[in-house]
């Protein structure tokens, strides 16, 4: 549905971005995940010698289960930014800036060029560092009153966000 | 300027000017201000700046009080049996309050100049708001029993910026509201918009522009309302509240608690005569119920009369509290119409509207409550399309003639199965409690076998509700905006217009992706009062698509209009 006129897509560097903060999460949790098992494992067998024999199979599963859910979770912070990239796309047309995203839950979002209040570029230290941004879109509205699109180099951030606040003539939006 | 009742007017511009020479003459214009408050003192550009009336003090310490009640009553209680660790606990809370009070008093100062209204307050740390007159989207009244004792009321002054207003003036006396009327309006004529200043008009008398009437409510549908509204529930909630709170407080309603009801009661009646008695003191707790709902919907909308003047329309209401507001027919983003069980019996309906600004955490103070919340709390339904004829000219409020678009074919389908699948799980439940309650805790019969029973009982209401819903939901696009119904109990009818749509959504759960169907969003300024949300799930997802483009389209090149 995508492949109608105009629709981009953000910068590639954002997959590097979101697989970096990703990793650092996942070591993360993965840190915190292989930590408690070893005070587990120790503390179970250090109390009592017979402790190895019995509970062997117990902490060979443990261990498994435990290594596999790590190595789950980096694989995952792994392929979701590529999948999150390949679902995201966006488009300044004539009638306003369209958005889709989501992997699983998909979203198709549109505000009206005439209804947005103001726009912020925003940028994190890590964003700075790949001359990557983030646009936020404010409206009036409730609901969506923000829309942000992630991933954008910081120029074409900013040249957006300048295109949809210039309006020809004052307009009340409410 | 013309209708200014102060007859000395022009001492006060001649003593003005001499004060400030350098003021333009439209400036001075709108400060006539009252000998008694002109002594106040100036701002830095040397503009002399008004204060709240006297009686402000009082009225803004009871405000506090309201939302320091807990406190404010265990000092009571406290204080009623002579004892007085609650005094000390409710004076943490309370003096703060009354010193904030009395410092905003004196501190706080409101003039109207170069079409602004400026507010300043603070002690330590000083404030001044700026409000553009031509931004102020309405101007509130307020007039308690206690107000009118004091020959005063509370101006809420909104823009449509955030959940607050802009500012309160709380209180202002009559004659000087008469003069914020005169400089409001005055900016306004200059800003060439007639918004905020008739209202104010309104309440003080003094009518210029011609304005006709478009509705009135008799009292006689005030009472019909409100026998079809659980309204009442509000007040049962606060008894309740206040019930826990004496529970714990003072033990005094210990004769009076529930169980020691139940255990007065004749033991012999059996269990048919237990239920009738439970259905007994249902109907009179309904009774009870619609009763206070009848005089909640009385004292809040008596003497109900909506006017149009100009682009405006004006509501006055009220019998113990008289509200004015006033709405700017242009700044109406949603209109809702809403029609229970009942009243769908007896052919009555609901109005209510959304206007930006001054809609949200605030809840339910009178101002807004009557403005916006219930905007026509009740009118025949063969009278709606006439009011909302007055709201807007291009809308058509002819729903049998709308090309109505239901949803999905198989929408039916998909709550039917869901329907089915609650269904097995609440049996699957309800066996496992029998089970449990039988074997393990030994039980009585008619214990597990309700535990039994009740999930099958629920699974053709369930059955029923799927169904129901599945038709109740249905979308339409008109010339100006869009129509969508939904409800089973209570039917809400909403539209919205082209240029009040602030963003639009398709999503797509995966769900919606098995059954190729979508859920369509349209968001607009203030989504909340009419408690109803354009979010239209189960749509065809070409549909939704097609519709998509064609709002976003539609929403892009309708200009916001102005009148």
């Amino acid at each position: 549905m995508y492949k109608q006129t105009g629709f981009q897509r953000v910068d590639p560097k954002r997959v590097i971005l979101d697989r970096i903060t990703g990793a650092i999460m996942s070591t993360v949790f993965g840190g915190i995940i292989l930590t408690t098992m070893a005070i587990a494992t120790l503390t179970v067998h250090l109390g009592s010698e017979m402790a190895f024999d019995r509970f062997f199979w117990v902490t060979l599963v443990a261990w498994g289960s435990s290594l596999f859910l790590v190595l789950a979770i980096f694989i995952l912070n792994f392929v979701w930014p590529r999948l999150k990239y390949n679902a995201t796309f966006w488009r300044l047309g004539e009638d306003g800036l369209e958005i889709w995203r989501g992997v699983i839950w998909r979203h198709q979002l549109s505000v009206p060029r005439a209804r947005v209040q103001h726009a912020d570029v925003v940028q994190g230290p890590l964003q700075r560092h790949y001359g990557i941004a983030t646009l936020i879109v404010h409206t009036a509205g409730t609901q969506n009153s923000s829309v942000g699109l992630v991933g954008l180099t910081h120029a074409s951030a900013v040249d957006l966000r300048d295109e949809l606040i210039r309006q020809g003539k004052e307009i009340h939006v409410v | 300027m013309s209708s200014e009742p102060s007859e000395s007017n022009h001492d006060w511009e001649e003593k003005l000017e001499e004060v400030i020479p350098e003021a333009s003459p439209e400036s001075v214009d709108v400060q006539e201000v009252l000998p008694e408050t002109a002594a106040g003192s100036k701002s830095r550009a040397g503009m002399p700046m008004k204060r709240l009336h006297a009686a402000s003090i009082v009225f803004d310490v009871m405000a506090h009080f309201k939302s320091y009640i807990v406190p404010a009553g265990i000092g009571l209680f406290s204080a009623a049996s002579g004892r007085t660790e609650g005094l000390y606990f409710a004076a943490i809370f309370l003096v703060p309050s009354i010193l904030y009070s009395i410092i905003r008093y004196f501190t706080l100062r409101f003039v109207i100049k170069n079409n602004e209204l400026i507010v300043t307050q603070g002690l330590l740390s000083r404030q001044v708001r700026i409000v553009p007159v031509s931004r102020i989207q309405n101007v509130d009244l307020l007039q308690n029993v206690l107000h009118r004792m004091f020959n005063v009321a509370e101006v809420r002054v909104e823009t449509a910026s955030g959940n607050e207003p802009e500012a309160i003036l709380r209180v202002l006396s009559m004659t000087e509201i008469d003069v914020l009327r005169a400089a409001i309006f005055a900016s306004q004529k200059n800003a060439n918009t007639t918004e905020a200043a008739d209202e104010l008009e309104a309440f003080t008398g003094t009518v210029d522009q011609a304005s006709h009437q478009v509705l009135t409510i008799p009292t006689g549908w005030l009472v019909k309302i409100g026998l079809t509204s659980n309204r009442g529930m509000v007040l049962v909630g606060i008894l309740f509240g206040l019930y826990v709170q004496f529970d714990q407080e003072m033990k005094m309603l210990e004769g009076l608690k529930l169980g020691r009801l139940a255990q007065d009661l004749p033991v012999q009646l059996g269990l048919v005569g237990q239920v009738l008695v439970a259905l007994g003191a249902a109907l009179v707790f309904l009774f009870v119920l619609r009763l206070v709902s009848v005089a909640w919907f009385v004292l809040r909308f008596h003497g109900y009369r909506m006017s149009r003047s100009g682009e405006d329309l004006r509501i006055r209401c009220g019998l113990l509290t008289k509200v004015s507001a006033t709405v700017p027919i242009r700044r109406i983003q949603f209109i809702s119409v809403q029609q229970n069980l009942l009243m769908r019996y007896m052919n009555l309906a609901s109005v209510r509207i959304e206007t930006a600004g001054g809609a949200g955490s605030e809840g339910e103070n009178p101002a807004t409550t009557v403005a916006r919340r219930w905007f026509v709390p009740v009118v025949p339904i063969s009278q709606v399309p006439n009011i909302l004829s007055q709201l807007r000219t291009d809308l058509d409020w002819d729903l049998s003639q709308l090309d109505w678009q239901v949803l999905a074919p198989k929408a039916r389908v998909r709550l039917l199965r869901r329907a089915i699948i609650q269904s097995i799980l609440f049996i699957l439940i309800g066996g496992c409690l029998a089970v449990c309650q039988a074997y393990f805790m030994h039980a009585k019969m008619q214990f597990w076998s309700l535990s039994l029973g009740l999930p099958f009982l629920i699974t053709p209401l369930l059955i029923v509700h799927a169904i129901k819903k599945s038709r109740s939901k249905r979308y339409a696009r008109t010339g100006a905006g869009i129509v969508y119904q939904s409800g089973i109990w209570t039917r809400k009818t909403s539209v919205t217009f082209f240029e009040k749509i602030q963003s639009l959504s398709v999503s797509q759960s995966p769900f919606d992706r098995r059954w190729k169907m979508a859920t369509l969003a349209i968001d607009t300024a203030a989504a909340g009062p009419a408690d109803h949300l354009i979010e239209i799930p189960y749509m065809d997802a070409h549909f939704a698509q097609q519709e998509f483009d064609a709002l976003n389209q539609k929403s892009a090149t309708h200009e916001p209009r102005y009148s």
